[in-house]
């Protein structure tokens, strides 16, 4: 009986060390390869994370924004567009509070795609800004060509979202907000409507930011 | 007095919900739609030599594009707030959306399933 109970203890304390060891490293998202490399001589297998491509849109300030102005950042993605009346109100607000943890820290930034490009143009997106009271750079709306943001959305942002999702297709509308790490890795995706979810992503956050850095994509 | 109050509040926030659920479903239908069309542009852009070809391509290019519009002017319309107004304007208002969002909808589907129909049988 007592060496069940000491057994039993053992697993409890191993399993709550494990979880608390998974907690402190995200998963990393998207397709992987493997390379082979030499390094000092000896032979090293790294391996290639997907991670997000090239791309051009402008904030609401008129400013061109592409990968490389985001380069060295963490940053959280979501697509919403300024007339929608149902979720993206939500979203948003909760994204205020991911904005507000964030926006002192440095090297963090949160990109909102709109995918009504004809509707919410620059001085649109800058109304709509103003109206949350975003008057900084840490969090940019972004406008751009309809295909380019679909496209990215699929191929991309929202590979996460499929990989763990059953449901087939609409995911550029169902309020995700995707994280992004400095090597421009996908490392989580989250229900934007839901409070919980936004706190975890907010931990994972953090979590992201005690990472060392590693190799950054330039 | 307090609860048939309450009770038009509920009639009107159904009615709101019911439009906003059609409105999510076309959103998300929007993106297969943008697919599609993103693919039978690109094919637009080659040669085409049967003419019949080229003219059924367009057709159900329009008809993408129409849908797309249609979607997009239901939602810039569409206002979500009904401050000063009566519960009878309410009801009618959401009634109204309800049928145009509806429309739209139709729209979509039709346009889905025909360039869908249209774009697998060019795989084969």
């Amino acid at each position: 009986m007592r060496n069940t109970l000491i057994g039993l203890v053992a697993i409890l304390l191993w399993s709550a060390c494990k979880s608390g060891s998974d907690k402190q490293k995200l998963p990393i998202y998207g397709n992987r390869a493997p390379v082979t490399k030499m390094v000092n001589g000896k032979q090293v297998t790294d391996t290639i994370y997907q991670t997000i491509p090239s791309f051009k849109f402008v904030n609401q300030y008129g400013d061109s924004i592409s990968n490389k102005t985001l380069n060295g950042n963490i940053y959280v993605v979501d697509f919403f567009f300024t007339t929608c009346p149902s979720i993206c109100p939500i979203m948003h607000r909760n994204m205020l509070k991911v904005y507000k943890t964030f926006k002192s820290t440095g090297n963090f930034k949160i990109i909102s795609h709109t995918i009504d490009p004809k509707h919410d143009s620059v001085p649109v997106l800058k109304k709509y800004a103003d109206k949350l009271g975003i008057t900084d750079n840490s969090w940019w709306f972004l406008q751009g060509k309809k295909e380019d943001i679909y496209t990215i959305a699929e191929k991309n942002y929202l590979v996460a979202v499929k990989q763990d999702s059953s449901a087939a297709g609409g995911y550029i509308h169902a309020g995700y907000f995707v994280l992004i790490d400095k090597q421009k890795r996908i490392r989580g995706s989250y229900d934007g409507t839901d409070p919980k979810q936004v706190d975890q992503l907010i931990d994972d956050i953090k979590v992201l930011q005690s990472e060392p850095d590693q190799m950054i994509v330039q | 007095m307090f609860t048939a109050c309450s009770d038009k509040k509920k009639q009107e926030k159904e009615l709101l919900n019911n439009v906003l659920k059609v409105h999510d479903r076309v959103m998300n239908k929007d993106e297969v739609l943008t697919k599609n069309k993103m693919v039978l542009d690109s094919l637009l852009k080659l040669p085409v030599k049967d003419s019949a070809e080229k003219t059924n391509m367009k057709a159900i290019d329009l008809k993408l594009a129409s849908a797309e519009e249609a979607m997009e002017t239901w939602m810039h319309k569409f206002e979500p707030d009904i401050t000063n107004k009566s519960h009878e304007e309410i009801v009618k208002y959401y009634s109204d959306q309800k049928k145009g969002i509806m429309t739209v909808d139709s729209l979509m589907n039709a346009a889905i399933t025909e360039s869908t129909k249209y774009l697998s049988s060019r795989s084969k």
